[in-house]
């Protein structure tokens, strides 16, 4: 439970290019990685809390998505119909605030995952799944620089073989 | 919570991944930089796999091996589960697995072969996508499966059909209840293993019906929801094609195109403008920047090039503005005599009608205050417009009296010279009978004035004059009395609607004016009435000269009243025609015509004659000069029923005199298909031969071949281009001797 005073206090990070970044403690704690780090080094320590897998690009950007999204309410537990409630929607400003080249987009979704911030590794991984619906795997292929693997007569066979690799 | 364990990706996939594709991969890594996805984690993967419908999960696990190493393990089972729940795909049935389910609903082709083209829904009873074109080869009709069934499996037809998957199909001109032959086969197989009565037969059958029916449960449920998702993304395309539509049209109206320039009702074929709308893909900045040169260089080409059909749009707008009006306010105008002869097509023609549609090239709307202007001289207007009519007509008939009394004339001119010929000739005869000379002077040569010696003119010239001057006559008495001039039986016009020329009275032609078809729709040649301007009628005297001739041929009087010869409707007949209308009776004006076309026709013949040095003898059967039949043996060329003329048989009809009489007459038309099935067709072709086809009726044109019906050809019609037969040799010889002058003198070379 967040207090009065928490909402004043502010957060050091520092990232794997060493850059601080001095933010909000209600904006930092949009990470679930970040805030439970905070509980472990107590409410009186100034120490900057070390982010060795995010750089100062990435942090900025994710660091802006939190900004946005402080206001936010917890994110409610997942339930066991979590799944039929899965559309690809995005809101407005996220839309947006995702429209950035793919190698941006991927290491944002890393960020995320990483950092434990559940909704937006959702609106990454849902971008990602919008620029592959509907797509043929060459489609995929293509957006994606995937190098095709398979050779044609494989490629051929893998359209019939639709079994689970175990039962084969 | 799904299970977040990390699948492992073995080696030996990945060392044949490098072994089959080590030297495309190398060059692909070089040219370009691979993307970070194949680099996520599986984990991350899988969050992305589980935003994925199951369509886009069988085409990811056909990207690249590890991806469908991934997607194909069955621990990856949850994230199928949760891409179907998501998208409400119905449960995978038991006896599929979540892969090949996704592929029964949502692959492509043939699910055992190569081909490409199948039915248009799988076969979910047989769990499976199939061509139609080599069906019949693995399935089999269910109504010979007793035929097929060997002896000794102890079950009836029906009982096995229980335990198979089977479907009724229809496809082209097939249809039919299939079952799949290997199913048979495995079947029959199993029962012929298992003893008859024993446990195991009956708990396997047991099973076996129980599968059978969860496979047709589930497949209902499965076409169920694939015709529902079907109809859902038709419903979801038509909204994107909507919403781009609109997104577009929206976007070139900022940039201040306007309505026409957005309408491509015009457009030439190659015009790029409806493939660029018509798509479900919504509009992105970067397809916008690509569709827009595209659209805007269309839309020069219309503005360059279809100009003038926009122009013509705008009009008929404008137009239709003014008529609806126009029929708004009609009821004002229902108390000004003979207003129901001004139409819409008169008010278009207005001055200030035709100056306010076209203003800034019709771009400007009918507004209240606009119409105010036409309203003030729409009254005048209208009462004009009779008057307008009246005098036209009474002018063109005044012209065409003259030009008949100088035909009239002409031909007595010509009539008087020929006697004085003949005369001539007699005396000469008469002086050489007699021994005499010319220079004799002992000859009296009896007197034989020529025609222009007379001093003065004779009494027949002023005959001419009192049958053709129909001025003489005082209008009849009553409020509204139509001029005398425009009520004789010999006040004809021709009326000419796209080349077709009909002769009608006066009384007629302002009731086909103010006369409006029943339905509208009913008659597709309807294309409206034209404005009185622009109508196309005349009259000449010939028409004239050609009616007064008929009269008296008939027996009536030159002061006969139009209104007599309309009452007596088609008892007309000609007496030189043995087939045709004319032949059966023709009304007044038809008679006039068909006289008119028979002498023209005529005209035309030896014209030809001329023209092709062809020699031919030809004869005008249908002349009204006596002293031209006569001496051909024929008698009077037409007639009609005696009794019609005499007080008690006859009509005594004084009608039409009077506006308000022919106004009475003035409402709705029978469709013309409906018409047809009530009275002959007035607009017959007539002719020599009739219509030139040579057919009597229309009837023996549906029922009967023409070659066959008529099979002896005049030849001498042939010579002038006119294809002509008869029905017997007798009814040769009859055309022969009435056109070709005499049928005996021409036997030889042409019969």
């Amino acid at each position: 439970m967040s207090t009065t005073e928490d909402k004043t206090r502010k957060v050091k990070l520092v990232t794997s290019d060493n850059e601080e970044f001095e933010v909000d403690w209600e904006v930092a704690t949009r990470s679930v990685l970040i805030k439970h780090m905070l509980e472990d080094i107590g409410e009186s320590e100034e120490q900057a809390i070390p982010l060795p897998n995010v750089t100062a690009n990435v942090l900025k950007k994710v660091l802006e998505w939190c900004e946005h999204h402080r206001k936010d309410p917890e994110p409610a537990p997942e339930s066991s119909d979590d799944n039929r409630k899965r559309t690809l929607e995005i809101g407005d400003w996220d839309a947006k605030f995702i429209q950035v080249d793919q190698e941006m987009l991927f290491e944002i979704i890393l960020a995320a995952n990483y950092l434990d911030i559940k909704a937006l590794l959702d609106v990454g991984c849902k971008t990602v799944a919008n620029m592959i619906k509907g797509k043929q795997p060459e489609e995929i292929r293509k957006m994606f620089n995937i190098v095709n693997d398979f050779t044609p007569e494989e490629e051929a066979q893998i359209k019939k073989e639709n079994e689970w690799a175990e039962d084969r | 919570m799904p299970p977040r364990k990390r699948i492992k990706v073995s080696d030996e996939q990945d060392d044949l991944t490098s072994e089959t594709n080590a030297v495309t991969k190398k060059k692909a890594i070089e040219s370009v930089k691979l993307s970070a996805i194949v680099a996520l984690p599986n984990e991350i993967f899988a969050e992305i796999a589980k935003h994925s419908s199951p369509e886009d999960l069988l085409h990811l696990a056909r990207t690249c091996r590890q991806w469908r190493v991934m997607l194909m393990s069955k621990a990856s089972k949850y994230i199928w589960e949760a891409a179907r729940e998501a998208h409400s795909v119905p449960n995978c049935p038991d006896d599929l697995n979540e892969p090949k389910f996704a592929d029964l609903l949502f692959g492509k082709g043939c699910m055992s072969c190569s081909a490409s083209k199948t039915f248009k829904h799988p076969l979910f009873e047989f769990r499976t996508r199939f061509p139609d074109s080599i069906f019949s080869l693995s399935f089999f009709k269910t109504k010979s499966l007793y035929q097929k069934l060997p002896s000794g499996l102890f079950i009836n037809a029906n009982d096995f059909l229980s335990l198979i998957p089977n479907l009724s199909l229809k496809w082209g001109n097939k249809s039919g209840n299939y079952a799949l032959q290997s199913d048979c086969d495995l079947l029959v197989q199993s029962l012929q293993t298992l003893p008859h009565g024993s446990e195991e037969r009956i708990k396997y059958l047991e099973e076996r019906k129980e599968s059978t029916q969860a496979i047709k449960m589930s497949s209902r449920e499965m076409r169920m929801w694939l015709e529902d998702s079907e109809r859902q993304k038709e419903r979801s395309k038509h909204e994107s094609m909507r919403n781009r539509r609109a997104e577009i049209t929206k976007r070139l109206t900022a940039l201040g195109y306007g309505d026409e320039d957005l309408d491509s009702r015009f457009d030439e074929r190659d015009w790029k403008w409806r493939s660029l709308f018509d798509n479900s893909t919504p509009l992105t900045e970067r397809s916008w920047k690509s569709i827009l040169p595209q659209l805007e260089k269309t839309i020069k080409l219309r503005r360059e090039l279809k100009a003038p059909q926009f122009l013509t749009l705008r009009r008929s707008r404008r137009e239709y503005e003014m008529k609806t009006r126009f029929s708004q306010h009609l009821p004002q105008l229902e108390n000004i005599p003979r207003h129901k002869l001004f139409l819409e097509a008169d008010l278009l023609e207005l001055p200030v009608v035709k100056e306010l549609t076209e203003e800034d090239e019709c771009r400007v709307a009918l507004t209240e205050e606009r119409w105010n202007g036409v309203q003030n001289v729409l009254v005048q207007a209208v009462a004009d417009h009779a008057a307008k009519i009246e005098k036209y007509c009474t002018d063109a008939i005044a012209d065409a009296e003259q030009g008949a009394m100088d035909l009239a004339k002409e031909r007595w001119y010509e009539n008087r010279v020929k006697s004085w010929k003949e005369m001539e000739e007699a005396i000469d005869a008469e002086m050489r009978e007699l021994g005499y000379s010319s220079d004799d002077s002992g000859y009296e040569r009896p007197g034989n004035m020529h025609p222009d010696e007379f001093e003065e003119n004779p009494d027949e010239f002023h005959d001419i004059d009192d049958t053709y001057q129909l001025d003489y006559e005082r209008n009849a008495e009553g409020p509204d009395p139509v001029l005398a001039r425009l009520t004789f039986a010999q006040s004809l016009f021709e009326r000419n609607v796209r080349g077709v020329k009909t002769i009608m009275s006066y009384a007629e032609l302002l009731r086909k004016r103010a006369t409006k078809p029943l339905l509208p729709g009913f008659n597709p040649d309807f294309d409206g009435p034209v404005a009185w301007c622009k109508e196309d009628i005349r009259t000449s005297g010939q028409i004239i000269d050609t009616a007064v001739l008929l009269l008296e041929h008939l027996g009536f009087d030159s002061r006969t009243k139009m209104a007599y010869m309309s009452a007596c409707r088609d008892v007309f007949f000609c007496r030189r025609c043995s087939r045709g209308p004319a032949s059966d009776g023709v009304t007044w004006p038809k008679l006039v015509e068909h006289f008119i076309y028979e002498n023209n026709r005529y005209s035309g013949l030896c014209q030809k004659n001329l023209e092709r040095d062809a020699d031919v003898p030809l004869q005008n059967d249908h002349s009204l000069d006596a002293e031209e039949y006569t001496p051909l043996g024929f008698g009077v060329p037409v007639s009609m029923p005696k009794n019609l003329r005499t007080a008690h048989g006859g009509p005594s009809t004084n009608a039409g005199q009077l506006y308000t009489q022919l106004e009475a007459t003035w409402g709705y038309e029978m469709p013309q298909g409906l018409a047809n099935d009530v009275e002959m067709d007035e607009d017959e072709p007539v002719g020599i031969p009739w219509g030139d086809m040579g057919y009597d009726s229309a009837d023996d044109l549906l029922y009967e071949d023409y070659d066959t019906l008529y099979t002896e050809k005049c030849k001498l019609c042939a010579k002038l281009g006119v294809s002509h037969a008869e029905r017997s040799r007798i009814r040769l010889e009859q055309h022969m001797k009435r056109r070709h002058v005499s049928f005996t003198r021409w036997r030889s070379p042409f019969l």
